[in-house]
């Protein structure tokens, strides 16, 4: 994967810098530009003597185009004081103006060019100009054959060329164009311009040609770069690397640093026939001239500069071998494609943080050789594509985690949706095998003379039971690995370091949670992230597990703090008033509604409502309040003008709303509406860690209730760790309170805690409106129920087994009917319903092999025996009812 | 340019000579018109500009006048206003050769080649006998690059006025550019014979090189000190970059230092047949000669050639000349062997005099 997300990154980075014009090249070049500016000295060639026009020599000669007659002589003199080439930046093909000399002074220009055979000229080429003007420009002597040209040439027109006498004489003839980059900068130059069938060498180069003396077709051009001997000086070949497209990265040099010299000093000396002055100056030098008036500047990295100057930098990079080279494109691909890749890996294989830092280490490392290879092997490194290829790597990779860690949390959330269903049929199962054996059993002590065959029955149930409940027992297993699975992907696996965790917990102490818990903390965290926004908060857990104080620390942490905080138990409103109590009514609106009245969601307008035991709420309840909470508006009972209120909603549910929504007992749009952040507050038996801060924080507080000094043992300490609370932190609460106005002992031992095994510890709540109450708030969930009753599960199985036989005669039979009935809930009613049916079969099963109703009934007392006896009446109605409807032929 | 001016102005008066009699509304306009045309004559631009312009509020439709305003103000130097008042009277009436004479002439000072070889072009093709046009279209087509063209209409100069020297040097320079210098050579020397002194430089310079013409370095002095007499500092630059050969200063193989010292002496015989009545007389100056007929003016410049041209009598006697004087014909330190000799000294031929 780490491999494919560099592969993809380096793809979009290239395209990125490719199309990422001024911008990107500026982001490319910045090393390169820092490091021309600030780079120890680059070398100078003491062989380049720059004339410069200056300012004293404008006052003489004027500011426009000098006379070319002045440069006539110039060119004279400086031949004769020894300058070994002469470089003019006068181009060919322009003639003088008549007010500046006119033809006369071309002539003598092109007298003393013809005299010295050592001048170099530029010519005026167009890299993108449509057509040439007329006055097409023969070949000069000074350029190579293009088809010496191994390398791929930009392509150049000439757009005038009408002296040709001043060209032909000249020694040399060289363009003076200039690479110009997306951002604008020059940096490099084309060292050779196609022009028809011959390669123009740049005019620098041809100075640098004229200067060593080296003829065109002495010039070896080869992919990669140019070689210049010298014969007869001894000297090692010049070599100047291009790149692809037959260019030379300019090494360049400060401007102020080249050897300049005034024109007018230069004239002076002429002017006064200062021989010695001139031949110490020029003899011997490559003597470059800048006479014209400024034309275009360009953009360099040392700051503007003309073409000629550029081309000036390019010949002082010739003459002092000073030269650097880019990195190939294979190269920079490849390199790009190891720094993304590996950063790929980087953010897969570690946790965010340590895949920053190595992120970080390893853009740190590449900038440090971006920075020394100039230097150190003459390469420059490429920067945007490696880097921006890092930076689509770790954003990819980081995104890809993100995503991968949704999927399995969603997949997480399916697996325990299917495995839930499981567990209703395995239940059922265990269930009537359960009642199965025991009839088999019963019929053993009663039958000695088919006691084998039935023994042999016995022992295949048995097994068959062994297996079922094994399957059941491991399938629980499995949704509590997975339950646990989901919390932790819940909260996305995060991990804490101490700095962290210790602020989380003083800011967890500051809204009274009390927890060293890292899950509960990265909850916290979330929630405090969360509470800046608006975003409606979905608190679930168990009953006691403090979804109230994260409700209210929400509020608190929430720029809604200065407003109202309104809690509201929805299990507690009467359902005839719920309407009247959410959203208030007007005076006179039904009878007793004597004032006017404020609902919750009134009073809770630019504040926090808390909905708490949202899960209770009737189906046509839940709509209405999904509709205020889609709206923010709402009626007040009797009103005919709508509310706006301005309220952040958290709710809280110690039921699995989602499984609520695969049972239809929840709406699911109301769901999703609810669900901005889910906190899933683990219950204390998950975070053990947490008994003793919150045991000593209750019984300082039973302590000084009491007025007393009160403290534990340690061996009550590890009694209350090793308890499972299944009323969790509030039942600890309880306890404390209860040891510490109980006992009189100053430190509390176990036995004062009076801890009792899960089970004893609950009445005997024999009562079937009790026990329907306890199923109904389980969700009819057979081991929780049996757990807060302290019962075996089987007892309660029995009850609700009866329960369901009574419902069902009483709805004639209906199971749906009687489901909804016993549920309270239509939310609930499937479920219900699933065992209902289950149960019915059962024991329409269990008949069917008799003839006649008494003797399926007998034999009903015998495996229901555990039924209650007002029960069971329920039960004989019912197989005399199956019995009554049976055809006759299907009797035996 | 002055000059040119008062031509066109004076052409221009006579188109208005042969004007008929105005109506009498519009005599008032016809008067100032006169007076503008006789300012624009004595050089009084201005003036002839605010004359002109009362005779067009009279009279709009008067193209003389609009034309003589486009002359004023181009005399003015308001090139562009002279161009736009020029346009309107060619538009009204284009066969105005005189107007379209200016326009060219206004067009050529803003350096708007393009527009003003077109209204040459127009001009030529109406009147091919205008020679100030042909030579104008020379100056812009040169300007513009066309080499060929240039040389057409210098050639277009000449055939009407063969005396041009200057419309000849430029077809010789035109030529040269072309590097056709077997036609540019006659053509430099025909001017260098007429006195064209940047000519004279020109066919040193063909003798000196051999370009057209067959090399000869003593008939290139020859040309050379005559035009650096009429003060061609080329000239005077070749000159002292021979004397340095000469004198073995330069970094000429010593076979070029021969034949540049026997120029110099070829120069100075040939300088003799100027005066044929005088006899040479072996190893002496033509100056001295000079002096011994008692013809002192004209010995001192001669005199000056002679060492210039590296004769060591010749300096000699300057020096003595410079020193003495001759009674009753020449004072004492004369300024032009002073000057000479200061001019010898910077080229590091003697000490300077002191």
């Amino acid at each position: 994967m780490a491999a494919v997300i560099g592969l993809a990154a380096t793809l979009l980075a290239l395209g990125v810098a490719a199309l990422g014009g001024a911008g990107a090249t500026a982001l490319e070049w910045s090393v390169y530009d820092r490091g021309v500016r600030a780079r120890a000295p680059a070398p100078v060639s003491p062989a380049l003597l720059v004339v410069a026009r200056d300012p004293a020599s404008e006052a003489r000669f004027g500011a426009g185009s000098w006379d070319r007659a002045v440069l006539a002589r110039l060119i004279t003199s400086l031949s004769r004081a020894g300058a070994a080439a002469i470089g003019f930046d006068v181009p060919l093909g322009q003639p003088s103006a008549p007010g500046r000399g006119g033809a006369s002074s071309d002539a003598l220009l092109s007298q003393a060019t013809a005299l010295t055979n050592a001048v170099v000229y530029p010519i005026s080429l167009e890299l993108t100009r449509a057509a040439p003007l007329d006055g097409h420009l023969a070949a000069h002597r000074s350029w190579l054959p293009g088809a010496r040209m191994p390398l791929a040439l930009p392509a150049a027109l000439p757009f005038a060329g009408p002296l040709p006498g001043l060209a032909q004489h000249a020694r040399a003839v060289g363009h003076t164009l200039a690479a110009v980059d997306p951002d604008g900068v020059v940096r490099r130059v084309p060292v050779f311009v196609r022009l028809d069938d011959a390669a123009v060498p740049s005019f620098g180069l041809a100075l640098a040609m004229a200067f060593m003396d080296v003829r065109p077709d002495q010039v070896v051009v080869a992919r990669g770069g140019v070689v210049i001997p010298q014969p007869g000086s001894g000297l090692a070949p010049v070599r100047i690397p291009l790149d692809g497209r037959g260019r030379a990265l300019v090494s360049y040099a400060a401007p102020q640093r080249l050897n300049l010299v005034p024109f007018l000093d230069i004239w002076t000396a002429i002017d006064e026939r200062r021989v010695e002055t001139l031949q110490r100056l020029v003899d011997g030098k490559i003597v470059l001239v800048l006479a014209e008036p400024a034309r275009g500047q360009y953009r360099t990295p040392v700051g503007p500069m003309s073409d000629v100057l550029i081309q000036a930098q390019l010949l002082n990079a010739v003459l002092a071998g000073s030269w650097l080279r880019e990195a190939p494109l294979g190269w920079t691909l490849l390199g790009a494609l190891v720094v993304a890749g590996l950063t790929a890996w980087l953010c897969l294989a570690l946790s965010w943080w340590k895949a920053l830092g190595g992120v970080a280490v390893l853009t740190a490392g590449y900038v440090v050789a971006l920075l020394l290879s100039p230097s150190l092997i003459g390469v420059l490194l490429p920067a945007v594509l490696p880097l921006g290829a890092v930076v689509v790597a770790c954003a990819g990779a980081l995104g890809w985690n993100q995503l991968a860690s949704a999927y399995r949390l969603r997949h997480l959330e399916g697996e325990v949706g299917k495995i839930r269903e499981a567990l209703v049929g395995q239940e059922s199962t265990v269930e009537a095998l359960e009642e199965d054996l025991e009839a088999a059993r019963a019929a053993v002590a009663r039958s000695s003379g088919a006691e084998r065959e039935l023994l042999q029955t016995a022992e295949a149930l048995r097994r068959q039971l062994g297996e079922a409940r094994a399957q059941e027992e491991q399938t629980r297993g499995q949704l509590r690995d997975l339950e646990r699975e989901l919390r932790a992907a819940d909260t996305r696996q995060v991990q804490l370091d101490d700095a962290e965790q210790e602020r989380l917990r003083r800011q967890c102490a500051e809204v009274s949670i009390i927890t060293r818990d890292p899950g509960v903390l990265a909850l916290f965290r979330d929630l405090e992230k969360a509470a800046r926004a608006s975003l409606p908060i979905l608190i679930l857990g168990e009953p006691g597990t403090g979804k109230e104080l994260f409700a209210r620390a929400a509020h608190r942490l929430s720029p809604r703090a200065g407003g109202p905080f309104v809690a509201v138990n929805m299990a507690a409103i009467p359902p005839e008033l719920f309407e009247s109590e959410l959203f208030g009514h007007v005076k006179g609106s039904f009878t007793g509604a004597v004032a006017e009245h404020r609902g919750y969601f009134e009073q809770a307008d630019r504040g926090t409502i808390f909905l708490d035991e949202v899960g209770e709420l009737r189906a046509e309840h839940q709509s209405k309040l999904l509709r205020v909470l889609q709206d923010k508006t709402f009626y007040r009972v009797g009103a005919t003008r709508s509310t706006v209120v301005d309220v952040r909603v958290v709710a809280a549910s110690n039921r699995d709303l989602e499984r609520g929504i695969a049972e239809g007992w929840f709406r699911e749009d109301l769901y999703f509406r609810l669900k901005g952040l889910v906190l899933r507050l683990p219950p204390l038996r998950d975070r053990r860690q947490d008994v003793g801060p919150l045991a000593a924080r209750f019984l300082e507080e039973a302590a000084t209730e009491a007025a007393r000094r009160v403290t534990l043992s340690e061996a009550a300490l590890l009694a209350l760790e090793r308890y499972d609370w299944p009323g969790n932190v509030r039942e600890l609460q309880h306890c404390l309170r209860q040891a510490v106005a109980l006992a009189d002992r100053a430190v509390l031992a176990p036995e004062d805690l009076r801890l009792a095994p899960v089970g004893d510890a609950r009445g005997d709540a024999a009562g079937d409106a009790a026990v329907l109450a306890c199923l109904r708030q389980h969700g009819f969930d057979m081991q929780a129920t049996a757990r807060a009753l302290g019962w075996d599960r089987s007892t309660v199985t029995q009850r609700l087994k009866g329960l369901g036989f009574r419902a069902l005669v009483e709805s004639g039979g209906d199971r749906r009917k009687a489901a909804l009935t016993l549920a309270g809930d239509p939310a609930l009613g499937r479920a219900v319903e699933l065992k209902l049916s289950e149960y019915h079969e059962h024991l329409l099963r269990a008949v069917a092999g008799f003839d006649s109703a008494e003797a399926a009934l007998a034999a009903c007392r015998r495996r229901f025996k555990n039924l209650p006896e007002r029960h069971f009446r329920s039960l004989e109605f019912l197989v005399r009812q199956h019995f009554e409807r049976r055809p006759p032929s299907a009797r035996v | 340019m002055s000059r040119f001016l008062i031509l066109l102005a004076i052409a221009q008066a006579g188109c208005v000579g042969v004007a008929s009699s105005p109506p009498t509304p519009q005599a008032r306009a016809q008067a100032y018109l006169e007076q503008g045309q006789a300012l624009i004559a004595r050089g009084e631009m201005a003036a002839a500009a605010t004359a002109l312009r009362e005779a067009l509020r009279r009279e709009p439709d008067l193209i003389q006048a609009r034309a003589s305003l486009g002359l004023a103000l181009y005399g003015m130097g308001d090139l562009d206003a002279a161009v736009d008042e020029l346009r309107a009277a060619l538009r009204r009436q284009p066969d105005a050769v005189t107007a379209r004479l200016t326009l060219a002439t206004a067009l050529v000072a803003k350096q708007d080649w393009a527009a003003a070889r077109i209204e040459l072009e127009q001009l030529l093709n109406e009147r091919p006998d205008l020679r100030q046009a042909h030579y104008s279209l020379g100056v812009v087509r040169y300007a513009l690059g066309d080499l060929n063209g240039a040389i057409e209409a210098y050639r277009g100069v000449l055939a009407g006025d063969p005396q041009n020297h200057d419309a000849r040097y430029n077809l010789a320079l035109m030529l040269r550019l072309v590097q056709r210098d077997a036609e540019a050579a006659p053509e430099f020397l025909a001017a260098a014979q007429a006195g064209h002194a940047r000519a004279q430089y020109f066919a040193g310079t063909a003798y000196a090189g051999g370009l057209g013409v067959e090399r000869d370095l003593a008939v290139a002095i020859m040309w050379w000190f005559r035009a650096a007499e009429q003060g061609v500092t080329q000239a005077d630059e070749a000159l002292a970059q021979l004397r340095q050969v000469a004198l073995g200063r330069g970094r000429r193989a010593s076979a070029d230092r021969q034949a540049v010292e026997q120029a110099f002496r070829d120069y100075r015989i040939a300088l003799w047949r100027d005066f044929p009545n005088l006899g040479a007389n072996g190893d002496d100056t033509l100056g001295g000669a000079l002096l011994r007929h008692g013809r002192v003016r004209e010995a001192v410049p001669v005199l000056i050639r002679e060492a210039s041209a590296l004769s060591e009598p010749a300096q000699r006697l300057l020096e003595t000349l410079y020193e003495q004087g001759i009674e009753g014909q020449l004072p004492a330190h004369d300024a032009r062997i002073l000057g000479y000799f200061n001019r010898a000294a910077a080229e590091g031929l003697r000490a300077p005099v002191r």
